[in-house]
């Protein structure tokens, strides 16, 4: 068993329950019609196989929730209007309980408008019942072509074992956020750590950050912080646009695997002298304003686990002030 | 201005219909008597909800069974009696009993009318399998 393997293993129920009906021993996928009429149910039936798929049948939306958690259908086709949940409430069910399924409604003439509201509500196609033998067949198969192209993107992330990214960022603290999301969605991808520890890790990016732009790049004290965290923010945002300070950038190199994640974020500040803060962490840390970042950092990031998927011991190297930067 | 006669309206409710399960069960006959006969089975049923709920005044029984009998008659291309199942609809919809009582009045006339077609069509299908029936090996 290779490492992909197992990692497409470790996938969620629905995902396998999703692959043995596409790749086990030949079933055809199947796909869910919901319609209170039995005629109707029986047409859109027949059609779907004929584009070779295995119908599963619904009278209303109550059943094809229960049905769908049972059956794991690879598409849903539904009438809109039933006694009973109707076609908008199962699409909004379908949305949040399985976004990967994808809902067409067939739409009776006059009916327009809830189609449209059910398209808002998440549904991905429709196809007018009047039409359904000419444009049903065609609709499903594209319908299934991107939920397959769509489970195989995530076979091939499932796959995913390291992934080492640059950046160089101005002044501008809004990046941070979508930056450190970004890295926190390539960590999750690669199944490094556990989301509590991906969060701290966000938590220590976002402090070691900060630090690069206010005590780096800006050189903005953190004793104007203790004082007046006004003041602080006043002179940050006056230096941002000032000479020298404004050309500095903050580089934040990424590499993760497995094993290990290693960011380096490096400012193009002056440096200072790093034996203030590589000291054990005292209590009274906590209640000083500045310093508060590193502090953050030392805790979430010089750390030691366990990997979930084994015994390994796994250490997390954090290097927030490469050689002559500081930060 | 062309007129158009009962014979042909006939004709071109039964076109309609045999060219729409064409579509959808090819050459299965069976399969055309199946959906056939589910329509005449369904439709007078959700026909007979319309004039209850229109009856009691529950105007939105009489849009949901309205809503019903024009999808089934638009799924097996019966395209005139959806237009006048649409009809009752909106017009329940909208609150105005006596349109879709009168609209549901004219639907019910015309499905007099379609009943036999679809009748028709069913016979010369079984007679047609019949034939082939006493031909094939």
């Amino acid at each position: 068993v290779t490492e992909c393997d197992a990692v497409q293993a470790s996938q969620s129920e629905e995902w396998d329950a999703d692959l043995t009906v596409r790749v086990g021993e030949d079933p055809k996928p199947r796909i869910l019609v919901v319609d209170d009429f039995a005629i109707e149910r029986r047409i859109a039936g027949r059609l779907v196989e004929g584009a070779g798929f295995e119908p599963l049948y619904a009278a209303n939306g109550e059943e094809a929730l229960r049905l769908t958690e049972e059956k794991q259908p690879v598409a849903i086709l539904t009438d809109m209007q039933m006694p009973g949940m109707g076609g908008l409430e199962l699409v909004e069910h379908i949305r949040r309980r399985h976004p990967r399924i994808p809902v067409i409604v067939m739409t009776a003439f006059g009916s327009e408008q809830i189609a449209i509201q059910a398209l808002r509500a998440g549904a991905s196609n429709y196809v007018p019942k009047r039409d359904l033998a000419r444009d049903l067949p065609e609709t499903l198969r594209r319908q299934l072509e991107l939920a397959t192209a769509d489970r195989h993107r995530r076979q091939l992330i499932g796959c995913l074992q390291g992934r080492t990214a640059q950046f160089e960022l101005g002044n501008d603290p809004q990046l941070f956020a979508p930056l450190i999301d970004l890295l926190l969605e390539d960590l999750e991808r690669i199944q490094f750590g556990d989301g509590t520890a991906r969060i701290r890790m966000g938590v220590a990016l976002q402090e070691a950050l900060a630090n690069a732009l206010y005590h780096g790049n800006l050189e903005v004290s953190s004793e104007l912080r203790q004082e007046d965290e006004r003041h602080f923010h006043e002179l940050a945002q006056l230096r941002r646009h000032q000479s020298p300070y404004m050309e500095r950038r903050i580089r934040v190199t990424a590499v993760m695997d497995i094993e290990t994640a290693r960011f380096e974020i490096t400012d193009q500040g002056p440096g200072f002298d790093t034996s203030i803060v590589d000291r054990p962490i005292e209590p009274e840390d906590l209640l000083r304003v500045g310093g508060r970042g590193l502090l953050l950092i030392r805790t979430f990031m010089d750390v030691a686990w366990h990997n979930p998927r084994g015994s390994k011991l796994t250490r997390v190297k954090f290097s927030a002030q490469p050689a002559g930067s500081g930060g | 201005m062309s007129v158009v006669t009962a014979d042909q309206f006939e004709a071109e409710v039964a076109r309609g219909i045999q060219h729409h399960l064409e579509e959808i069960c090819g050459d299965d006959d069976g399969f055309t008597l199946e959906l056939i006969a589910a329509l005449l089975e369904t439709a007078p049923v959700t026909l007979n909800q319309l004039k209850t709920a229109i009856d009691q005044g529950d105007i939105v029984a009489a849009s949901r069974a309205a809503h019903g009998l024009k999808g089934i008659s638009q799924s097996m291309g019966v395209g005139c009696l959806a237009a006048a199942a649409a009809v009752v609809e909106t017009s329940a919809r909208l609150g105005d009993r006596i349109a879709a009582e009168s609209a549901a009045s004219a639907t019910e006339t015309l499905w007099f009318r379609v009943h036999p077609i679809l009748e028709q069509l069913e016979e010369s299908i079984r007679m047609s399998r019949n034939r082939e029936g006493e031909v094939g090996p």
